[in-house]
């Protein structure tokens, strides 16, 4: 299983690289073999991917990104989204899949276009822990997360990836947080997501399989720690 | 917060007038620090060098370093008609205090240590807390700034203001050994966009960096570290330089990120009339101020109590651990208020998988957020034990008779220093300090 962590560099302002350190260790630990290949400014896509990660970044670092992805990476991750492949985008990650974002001065920027979501500048920053209740693996489940956000996010036909108890989620206004849509999930909760939500990382890993045409049964882990964080904070929120 | 940190008197004064703190700072020689990591430390040396060469100097060192506890010490130092009873102060001050501080005591010298990620939460990026500084010099355009001439996010302050600036940076390794980048903070050319290139690294994203393609470089230091030599576990002797001299003195910190703190008092000291010579001596008297590298014993155990709230200052706490050679017991304690962020994201930022090997296991998460610590060490590879309070941390601790690290950020710091003093393990802080 290939694992592309994109813009591992400039989009990671906080932590989100400890998702990634998640979903390898958790295939690493049911024998699953599973290499991590970094694509920063200037390299392309590998083939093969069968999950991609993105993450957040500070708005210079976004202005960069924006002029690497005009060559010919944005088709390439188009393809990856329609071919089914596992996608965690947060953040400024999850803004820049979408149609376009609005920036302060009104001026509509770009994104990749891979799924129907856009988002448009909004006064005051969205930050705090969140609550947010979701059926994305089949079943009701509780995650927890922190979002620190300008940008209000609004879909444009696709579902969210659930629905707000604590927080303000897409855009503060209707309740949603995140989008699902194919096998992507773009969430506004940043950094470390997955640790925390271990139910999350495998169904991407579930997900990544799939595309790498294994089907594989998930053995379970060990996630004792990782549901007392998780009820911590639902104690605390609800 | 508040236990010893004195900022009441100061937020009833705001109330009575908010101007108070230009008022009772009137004709006062102020030299102010701010900056992400290393303010506490700065501006004790600063103090000592002042009390040394001015004969007596009022500072904030209790950490009560936002507008209101600024306001109680220049309002202590007040007579009954509002003027100032010390003439010199050295204040450190939280980056978004900065503004009002700065319009109200007109600083003759603002120092910056570095700007790092920190409390990403209240300041909304990297960016906001440069702005506050900024904002902050652009009420003194008559102070000296005194920067930090290898951080390139502090060296780039200079850009924007028509300030007068003293560098300061090191011309020698920090460590014995060279050290490659650690954090995850990717420090870029403000003018280009390329990631800058390190000519030598002295710890994450602080060195002599420049620009490969439009040749932006670290600014040539005007005060400098030249060497460090005697390398010890709690201090070791500077060479530092200004002006074609050479001076040595013996520091009482080890050989690490402290080092840029002692050079950055030295520097704002000799900018504000103190003769080089006369500032080093003070290098060896410093003490450490609360929870910044202090010693003591729980039962069968030394430990030591570190600061880190941020992943630069935690991975530089930890090194200190890794390097010290024989294996030692680690608690990490973390928490979420107010005063730290709320948001604990930045622990996976910080490299704990290069201590782990290093440490006497399992390893002992504790504090508000102990769940999300131990599930962040057992990532980074460790055998972790939670502790649900103080008293059973102090347990583990006390039991386990070897050299032990806590390493804590700003509210369990606070928190587990009150438990230790309330257990008779150290003196109350404001005894020690104030």
């Amino acid at each position: 299983m290939l694992i592309c962590h994109l813009y591992p560099d400039l989009m990671n302002l906080y932590g989100d690289t400890g998702n990634v350190d998640v979903l390898r260790s958790r295939c690493v630990r049911r024998g699953i073999g599973v290499e991590v290949a970094r694509c920063g400014v200037g390299d392309a896509i590998p083939d093969g991917v069968d999950l991609l990660f993105v993450g957040g970044g500070q708005d210079f670092d976004q202005e960069i990104v924006g002029r690497d992805l005009s060559g010919g990476k944005s088709d390439a991750i188009r393809r990856l989204v329609d071919g089914g492949a596992a996608v965690l985008a947060i953040c400024g990650g999850y803004q820049m899949l979408g149609s376009y974002y609005v920036g302060a001065d009104g001026a509509r920027t770009p994104g990749i276009g891979a799924i129907p979501v856009h988002t448009v500048n909004g006064h005051g920053r969205l930050v705090g822990d969140t609550l947010v209740e979701t059926s994305v693996t089949g079943v009701p489940a509780k995650v927890v997360g922190f979002e620190n956000h300008g940008g209000r996010t609004y879909l444009d036909g696709a579902e969210p990836f659930g629905h707000v108890l604590h927080g303000h989620g897409n855009n503060g206004e209707d309740g949603t947080e995140g989008v699902i849509w194919h096998n992507v999930i773009g969430t506004y909760s940043h950094g470390p997501f997955l640790p925390r939500n271990p139910g999350i990382a495998d169904w991407l890993v579930a997900r990544a399989l799939g595309h790498a045409g294994e089907d594989a049964e998930l053995a379970p882990l060990d996630d004792g720690i990782a549901a007392m964080a998780r009820e911590q904070m639902i104690r605390r929120l609800s | 917060m508040g236990r010893g940190a004195t900022s009441l008197p100061g937020s009833v004064a705001l109330m009575i007038d908010p101007d108070v703190i230009g008022h009772v700072s009137c004709g006062m020689d102020c030299v102010v620090v701010a900056g992400t990591n290393g303010k506490t430390t700065t501006n004790r040396v600063m103090h000592g060098i002042a009390e040394d060469a001015f004969g007596g100097s009022v500072t904030n060192a209790s950490g009560a370093n936002m507008l209101s506890g600024i306001a109680s010490v220049l309002v202590g130092n007040s007579t009954l008609s509002g003027s100032p009873r010390c003439m010199h102060a050295t204040l450190e001050v939280d980056e978004a205090s900065m503004p009002r501080v700065c319009a109200g005591v007109n600083p003759r010298v603002i120092v910056v240590t570095n700007v790092f990620r920190d409390q990403l939460d209240r300041y909304g990026e990297l960016v906001a807390a440069v702005r506050d500084i900024e904002r902050g010099i652009a009420a003194a355009p008559d102070a000296r700034l005194v920067l930090n001439a290898d951080d390139p996010n502090t060296s780039a302050i200079a850009d924007g203001h028509a300030n007068p600036v003293t560098y300061y940076g090191l011309s020698c390794g920090l460590y014995a050994a060279p050290v490659a980048a650690r954090s995850a903070e990717v420090s870029r050319c403000p003018d280009c966009g390329h990631a800058y290139a390190y000519d030598r690294v002295s710890y994450g994203p602080i060195g002599r960096f420049r620009c490969p393609v439009c040749g932006r470089k670290a600014p040539d230091a005007d005060v400098a570290v030249t060497s460090i030599t005697d390398r010890g576990e709690s201090s070791c002797t500077l060479g530092i330089s200004a002006g074609g001299r050479t001076l040595h003195a013996r520091a009482s910190v080890p050989a690490g990120y402290d080092v840029y703190n002692c050079l950055a008092a030295v520097t704002a000291m000799s900018c504000d009339g103190v003769d080089l010579a006369d500032a080093m001596p003070a290098l060896s008297r410093f003490e450490h101020a609360f929870g910044r590298g202090e010693e003591l014993v729980i039962g069968g155990s030394t430990v030591s109590l570190t600061l880190a709230k941020n992943p630069t200052g935690a991975d530089q706490a930890l090194s200190v651990l890794t390097g010290s050679g024989g294996r030692r017991g680690l608690a990490v304690l973390l928490g979420d208020a107010d005063c730290d962020g709320n948001d604990v994201s930045w622990i996976y930022d910080t490299a704990y998988e290069d201590a782990v090997p290093h440490v006497a296991m399992p390893v002992i998460a504790a504090g508000a957020r102990r769940y999300d610590m131990a599930l962040r060490l057992r990532y980074a590879g460790a055998d972790v034990e939670i502790a649900q309070d103080y008293d059973a941390l102090t347990r583990m601790i006390a039991g386990a008779s070897c050299g032990f690290d806590v390493v804590a950020n700003y509210s369990e710091m606070m928190a587990y220093r009150h438990y230790l003093s309330a257990h008779g393990y150290v003196r109350e802080f404001w005894e020690g300090t104030c």
